[in-house]
Formats: C-alpha cells, structure tokens, sequence
C-alpha cells in the first residue's frame, strides 16, 4: 500500500467522514471503506482506501 | 476490504495509469523490471491480470467517479473523465501528502504529434514541443492530437 495517511474517523455522515490525520481533521469519501467513529484509515486524496487495525 | 469497482476497460486504465508508475517504483512498491515489462506488455494491446492493483489512487478515484455516474464498473468513459479532468487536482493533493514527485511532471496534457522517431514522439503542447515515449501508444503518427501523461503518448485525443 502505497498511502502513509493514518487517520482516526471522528464522525460518519453519509458517504463522507471526518478524519483526523496528523493532528488536522479532513473530509473524506468512504464510499469504498465502510467505516464508524473510532476506526482507523488510511486515507489519500480525500479518498479512504483501507481500513486500519486498531492503534494502541 | 476496499469496494474498489471492477475496471471494464483494464488495457485503457493501464495506459492512463502506467506513466505514474516511476513514483512507486522510488517508494519500492515495484521495481523498474515490472514496470517496464508492463509497459511493453499494455503496449502490444495486452493488460496483465491484477497490474491495476498497483494504482490503488487511481482505482480508488475513477471507482468514486464511476459511483458518481450511477455505474457499477470502470468504464472508458469513467476512465477518460477522470484522468482528464479530475487527475491534475488528485496529484496535486498527492504531491502535498507525499512529497515525492513533481505534480507539474505528471499533468495529463493534450498536444499534437509533430514528429515520430523510433519510440519517441516529439508533441508540442502549449506551445513547447516535448518528448514523449510512444511505448504505450505505438500507432502515434505526426499531426495526431494525443493524450499525454508523464513523458507518455497514452491515445488519441
């Protein structure tokens, strides 16, 4: 995987989510990564493009 | 998983996407070898099963685009509306986030062929006359209006 985005997903809304990544909160696509509040994503472009597993 | 949508037109998605492939080959995600045999392999008009997987940005924003237009798959027309229109803005965003690649260096471009020697195309866009590599698009002929990407033909416009 070429992304080095992580993001933590703080909010879903519809097919958009906000992401905060290092440290600055995105809007984001989630349309091909289903994903809830507390996941983590790796994220390009304003575009999720994988699911994370969970940080410690 | 990833919902990417199936890609319909592999071999066109692959002459869009290929001339981007010197970016990952610097992030290791493949090497020169590969790259290289996929291009000659897309341009003899093959498309070698899975190679769109390695442009996981360009799968992820032409399957959005498709989303967009009520499709269920890439098509020509997803793909030529993407890397067309909405690339430019995407690897602009890209150059931000990675910092690796000069976003001007990657600009699909339309320009007319004023001259073809060998594998190399001289296309003068905006008006300054640049070489492209013909590999992926071997029909070039000179006076023809073509898509650029990178330092690549990739079809007729």
């Amino acid at each position: 995987m070429c992304v080095t985005a992580l993001g933590k997903v703080l909010q879903v809304s519809g097919k958009l989510a906000r992401v905060e990544i290092a440290g600055e909160v995105q809007e984001v696509r989630i349309d091909l990564v289903p994903v809830r509040a507390g996941d983590y994503v790796y994220c390009a472009a304003g575009m999720a493009i994988e699911k994370a597993e969970a940080q410690a | 998983m990833t919902r990417f949508l199936p890609v319909a037109d592999r071999a066109l998605f692959l002459r869009y996407a290929l001339p981007c492939a010197g970016t990952l080959v610097g992030r290791g995600r493949v090497s020169q070898g590969e790259v290289d045999r996929l291009v000659a392999a897309v341009g003899a008009g093959e498309a070698p099963e899975g190679a769109e997987d390695l442009f996981v940005v360009a799968r992820a924003a032409c399957s959005l685009r498709a989303i967009d237009q009520g499709k269920q798959a890439v098509d020509a027309a997803v793909i030529r509306c993407y890397f067309r229109e909405g690339h430019d803005a995407v690897i602009a965003r890209r150059s931000a986030e990675m910092g690796d690649f000069d976003p001007e260096a990657c600009r699909v471009r339309v320009g007319t062929v004023e001259a073809v020697r060998e594998q190399v195309a001289r296309v003068r866009i905006d008006g300054r006359v640049r070489e492209m590599r013909t590999d992926l698009f071997p029909q070039a002929r000179p006076g023809m209006r073509v898509v650029t990407h990178w330092d690549f033909v990739v079809e007729d416009a």
